[in-house]
Formats: structure tokens, C-alpha cells, sequence
């Protein structure tokens, strides 16, 4: 086996590999407490939203040969972060198949008559509709940082965000 | 929306904000672990399929093996390979060892053991068709939406379908709709028939209209023939599983090249519209201009090469479709790096023409002579006994690559006869394309079942295959 400065070549690749493991954890770390509140803002559930951030690491951990520009990294993990919530809502109304939602205790509150009626909207809505409402009155996001999350250009974000609000008022 | 609404969603979005806050950083941190731990598994999941680089080119051979159709393919695609060691039954090679749902994807590790077209495999495998798991169950059949892809022009489906019955059953018709909108057609891989107490994974294609932008809710249906051709006692079963499908990944990798170009070719001029490059496949619009003085059937055996700086790809021609409203397209297989590409060189090898006279075809099919139409390539013999009429064509020097690219005489749905009385197309009774002392030949038999009809016949031809093999290239990307 080839030596290298003391190191076998196997044992250059895994620090290489354990370092890289790092940055990417690092990276990630830096965002998790946004990607949990995000996930939270869909879920409600805390064992859920850990989850969906388990899931979205998993899955930006898998793709992260993909991202060519290290600058969107932060709107590219939140997408996918959004989109493990969705499967996630999707299993949900396959387990509960009726529309009816029942109230549940979190974090020993009850659940306002207001948030019934708002998670039965959302369930309505169009999805591409419902993530710049979220993202906007969730988490205080600009028409431009939704546009870069979505991937979509600006006039498309606020189209969709007059729109997902008309949605949201008919249903509520 | 009203002050008292927007004040709702604010209130609701503090709530939210707060809880959210109740989360440990240490937690937190778990869980992104164990993420890049999953993670790393589900890679090497992949990997171990596969191999190193070598073993993944042989794993490209293997699936290259054996280019023939797949039974069941009533509009089924051009031909294309299959993967070796077909066990269409997932309940004999055992139960997948991961749920698809675990990871929003299909994982290529559940269906190793399945035959399938390329295609499939390929968006399997690079993670492009989305888990759904909605199922339906009627009369002891089951149907499960396993899972799908979909760029703007198709969408690919794999479905499960279990029969609990006791007799054999049959999908038919799979076709999916988004928002009343219905896909235009459809094809189906191993769609022959499932005998009681089996399953198998069915593989199907859907042609979607134009128009169909940004879909998410649809609804799946398909049609069951249960029991034996010819039982009266058959039943068809209908499903209707309604699903949503999140394609926004696939919609944001998908680049589309205005060209604007023309080729010319023998003469005719062939408008490049332009080059639409999708995760699932890549597809040359084309018109053929106004002004040609030939009825052009087809460009002949057309070629595409995509490059870019680090790597050049020739992507599979697989078929040359025509949509209802008439646009023409080519399709290919799908390019890796297609968002890198700098240039895309469209080539091909002649077209299939016929000067406008030459469309109508004079026939006498008792004596079996052509009196006027139709080129030097074309006969026709006939069999007054049987009141039938034989087609031949030389379709040129005999090759893989024509016998794929060749399509057959086709005529309108009506003919008319020497005294101008309209009937139905003689019924056809077979059709042959095969190899004859080196040239590919083509063989269509016809019978007149009307007694009346009075020789010669006119038939239209809607399509032609002929070889000019005049090579052309166009730069569409440049």
C-alpha cells in the first residue's frame, strides 16, 4: 500500500472524507435553528420537525455534489427543507383521510379556534400558493429571498402571494 | 384580505415563532448528525449496486443487452433496451428491503431485479421519479401509485398491481389527469396479464398536452380487464387514485433553447423551432416550411450531440412525435448536463419526401399493378382469390439502424374508386418488415371486403419512407 508523509493512502481519503463531513455539518449547524422554525411553521410538531430536518440533511448530504454555487446554499437547503414538510403533510392526509381536524394539545396549550381554521386553510391551498405566505408572514422574508428560495423570478412570487392570500381569505 | 385576517396569520405566526424557540441546540444538532449519518448510508446504498466507475459502465452494458420490445405496447416508444434478469414479480424477488417513502424518492435498489426500459431505469436510478404510495383496491385487485416523474411534455409512472383474485387481470388505459386536463396518450411496460394471487410492477408513459404547467394535484386512472379474452363473464374495473405530485425540481432543471434555424435538406426546408432539455428527455420542436415543394414525411435517422466544456453526449433517438395540434417533435433520451451544455449540433441522413402527384396512389389490386403515385421503390401484387392485395417496399440496404429508423406505408382512412364512390381503407391483414437478401423490405396486406368497387383504387399516402441520404447538420446552441 502506497505511504504518504506517514499516512497510508486509505487514511488520507478518510480524513479527507471526515473533514469534508465536518464543513458540511458546520455549514448546515450554522442554519439549523431557521430550517427547524421553518419546519415547525408547517408541521407544528416538535418530533416532526426534527424529523423533516433529519430528512432534509439527509437529503442535502446526498445532493450536495449537485449545488454548483455555494452562495444559495442557504435557499437551496430551505427548499429542501419545505419539501420534506410536504411529503410529511402529504403522509398525514393519507393516515387521517378525513377532512375533520382534531384539536391536540402541543406544548401542553390547547389549539385556538384561530389555528384550526388556518392549518384547515393551508390544507386548501394551492402548495406553491401557501410557501410565499409562509414565508413572507412565518418568517419575514422579502419577495426577492422567497423568489431565490423557490427558484422562481420575483414577479411570479408576488403573483403567487396575491393569489395564496385571495386563496387563503376564501377558505378562512 | 381583510386587516382582522392578516392580524390572524401574525398572531398565528408569533405562536409558532415562540414554540419553535422551545427546541434545544443540542437536540438540534442530533438531528442534523444523524441526517449526514443517514445520508451517507442511503449513498452508499447506491454505490454497492453499482460499484466503482468500471462495474458502473459494465452495469450500463448489461442494461444495454437485448433491444427489444416490451409485449403489451400498444403506442409503446421506439424500441429500447431492457434490463437483463426480467422477475416482473416483486412478491418472488422479496419484499423491498427500504420503504420508498423514507426518502421522497424511489430508490433503483427496490427494483433491481425488475425489467425495465432505459428510461425508467435512468430516472430511477438519478433520483428523479417522487414516492407516492396512494393505492386503491376494488374487487380483490389493488392498484399503488409507487411513483412519478414528469417534465412539461411526459410523465412517467411506476405502479403496483397485486390481484387477490382468482382469475387473470389486465391494465389498460392508464392515463393521468391535472386539473381536467388529460394526458394525450399512453404506453405501458409489462402489461400482459396477471394471474390470481401475483404482482408486478407496471411501467407507464403519458404524453402530456401542452398547457399543462406547474402541476400538483392529479388524478390517476386506469382500467382492469378481469378475466380471460372472451369470458362473458370478464369484468372491467375502473380506478381513479388521485395524488400529488411536487415536479419543481424537475421543472427548475429543464433549459429551453430558442433556435430559430432551418435545415435544409434535398431542397426542403425544415424550421429548428427549438431544443426543450428535461431530467426526462430532450425534445426538438420542428416545422416543416410552407413553401417546400415536396411533402416531407420525416427527417431520416436524426442525430444530436450536446457538449460542453468537460463532456460530449449523443443522447438515443427514440421516437418523432406529432401532437394533436400538429407541433412536430423529436424526442431523445435525457442529457446528464444539459444545464452545461454549450453546444448542441442537430445532424441527420436525408428525409422521406414525395413530390405532391406522387401522394396519390393509383391502383389496380386485382391485377396488381400501380398506375400512377408512389416511387420506384414501391409494388404491389395481388391475390384475386382471396380478394387481397400485397404492398412491397424496398426500404434501402438492410441496417440496425434503418430497420429502427424505417416506418411504413400508411394511408388516409378512406379510398376512392373509379367512379368516385368513396369507401373505408381495405382491412389490413398483415404486416412484415424484414431482412431479403440484404435490403429491408416491407410487406402490408390488404383485403376488399365491398363487392362493388370498381378498379383502379386511389388511395392517399399519409406516410412514406424513402432514403436520399443527403446528410445535413444544423448548430442549434452556439
Amino acid at each position: 500500500m502506497e505511504k504518504t508523509a506517514g499516512h497510508t493512502e486509505s487514511e488520507n481519503k478518510e480524513r479527507s472524507s471526515h473533514v469534508q463531513e465536518e464543513m458540511f455539518f458546520a455549514q448546515v449547524a450554522e442554519r439549523q435553528r431557521k430550517l427547524y422554525s421553518i419546519a415547525y411553521s408547517y408541521l407544528r410538531s416538535e418530533s416532526d420537525s426534527l424529523e423533516a430536518v433529519q430528512e432534509a440533511t439527509c437529503r442535502a448530504w446526498i445532493k450536495r455534489k449537485k449545488l454548483k454555487n455555494p452562495d444559495v446554499f442557504e435557499s437551496w437547503l430551505i427548499r429542501i427543507v419545505i419539501n420534506c414538510c410536504m411529503d410529511e403533510l402529504r403522509r398525514r392526509k393519507r393516515s387521517f383521510p378525513t377532512a375533520e381536524f382534531e384539536e391536540r394539545a402541543v406544548t401542553g396549550e390547547m389549539q385556538s379556534h384561530d389555528r384550526i381554521d388556518l392549518e384547515r386553510a393551508f390544507g386548501k391551498m394551492k402548495s406553491k400558493y401557501r410557501h410565499p405566505v409562509m414565508l413572507k408572514y412565518y418568517h419575514g422574508m422579502t419577495s426577492a429571498q422567497i423568489a431565490d428560495i423557490l427558484g422562481k423570478p420575483e414577479g411570479t412570487i408576488k403573483t403567487w402571494l396575491r393569489e395564496g392570500l385571495k386563496q387563503l381569505k376564501g377558505f378562512l | 384580505m381583510t386587516h382582522h385576517e392578516e392580524q390572524k396569520l401574525l398572531r398565528d405566526a408569533e405562536q409558532s415563532e415562540r414554540e419553535s424557540r422551545h427546541i434545544g441546540g443540542t437536540e438540534l444538532s442530533d438531528a442534523v448528525r444523524q441526517g449526514i449519518g443517514k445520508g451517507k448510508k442511503r449513498a452508499s446504498r447506491r454505490r454497492t449496486a453499482y460499484g466503482t466507475g468500471t462495474l458502473a459502465a459494465a452495469a450500463a452494458v448489461v442494461i444495454a443487452l437485448s433491444a427489444s420490445l416490451l409485449p403489451g405496447g400498444e403506442s409503446s416508444p421506439a424500441p429500447s433496451a431492457v434490463t437483463a434478469g426480467v422477475q416482473s414479480d416483486p412478491a418472488a424477488a422479496g419484499q423491498p428491503e427500504t420503504s420508498d417513502e423514507d426518502s421522497g424518492y424511489l430508490s433503483i435498489d427496490d427494483y433491481r431485479s425488475v425489467g425495465m426500459e432505459t428510461k425508467f431505469f435512468n430516472a430511477i436510478n438519478r433520483g428523479h421519479m417522487k414516492a407516492i404510495g396512494e393505492k386503491q383496491e376494488k374487487d380483490g385487485y389493488t392498484l399503488t401509485l409507487k411513483g412519478a416523474a414528469l417534465d412539461k411534455r411526459k410523465m412517467y409512472v411506476v405502479a403496483e398491481l397485486r390481484n387477490d383474485s382468482d382469475r387473470v387481470v389486465r391494465l389498460t388505459n392508464p392515463l393521468v389527469s391535472f386539473d381536467n386536463v388529460q394526458a394525450v396518450s399512453w404506453s405501458l411496460s409489462n402489461g400482459e396479464v396477471l394471474p390470481p394471487g401475483g404482482s408486478k410492477y407496471l411501467f407507464i408513459e403519458n404524453k402530456l398536452a401542452s398547457g399543462i404547467d406547474d402541476p400538483d394535484q392529479a388524478v390517476f386512472h386506469a382500467e382492469a380487464y378481469a378475466g380471460e379474452f372472451g369470458d362473458p363473464k370478464a369484468e372491467e374495473i375502473s380506478f381513479d387514485i388521485p395524488f400529488e405530485l411536487d415536479a419543481q425540481d424537475l421543472l427548475d432543471d429543464t433549459r429551453t433553447v430558442e433556435v430559430g434555424r432551418e435545415l435544409t435538406i434535398d431542397g426542403q426546408r425544415i424550421e429548428i423551432q427549438r431544443v426543450m432539455l428535461s431530467p426526462l428527455g430532450t425534445y426538438v420542436d420542428y416545422a416543416y416550411a410552407d413553401t417546400n415543394t415536396k411533402h416531407v414525411f420525416s427527417l431520416n435517422s436524426p442525430n444530436l450531440k450536446v457538449s460542453s466544456e468537460k463532456s460530449s453526449e449523443s443522447p438515443a433517438f427514440q421516437q418523432n412525435d406529432q401532437s394533436e395540434n400538429g407541433q412536430r417533435t423529436l424526442i431523445f433520451s435525457a442529457v446528464l448536463n444539459s444545464l452545461d451544455a454549450d453546444s448542441i449540433v442537430l445532424s441527420a441522413e436525408g428525409i422521406a419526401a414525395l413530390d405532391p402527384e406522387q401522394l396519390k396512389l393509383v391502383v389496380d389490386t386485382e391485377k396488381g399493378r400501380i398506375l400512377q403515385g408512389g416511387d420506384s421503390t414501391l409494388s404491389v401484387s395481388a391475390d384475386p382469390k382471396e380478394r387481397a392485395f400485397t404492398f412491397e417496399q424496398d426500404m434501402g440496404e438492410y441496417s440496425e439502424e434503418n430497420h429502427r429508423d424505417a416506418s411504413q406505408i400508411s394511408f388516409e382512412d378512406t379510398v376512392v374508386d373509379a367512379e368516385g364512390r368513396t369507401y373505408s381503407l381495405p382491412y389490413a391483414v398483415s404486416g412484415t418488415t424484414e431482412q431479403v437478401q440484404g435490403r429491408l423490405i416491407d410487406k402490408s396486406t390488404y383485403r376488399i371486403e365491398e363487392k362493388d368497387v370498381v378498379q383502379p383504387i386511389t388511395f392517399t399516402i399519409s406516410n412514406y419512407w424513402n432514403t436520399n441520404k443527403e446528410q445535413a447538420e444544423l448548430e442549434l446552441l452556439r
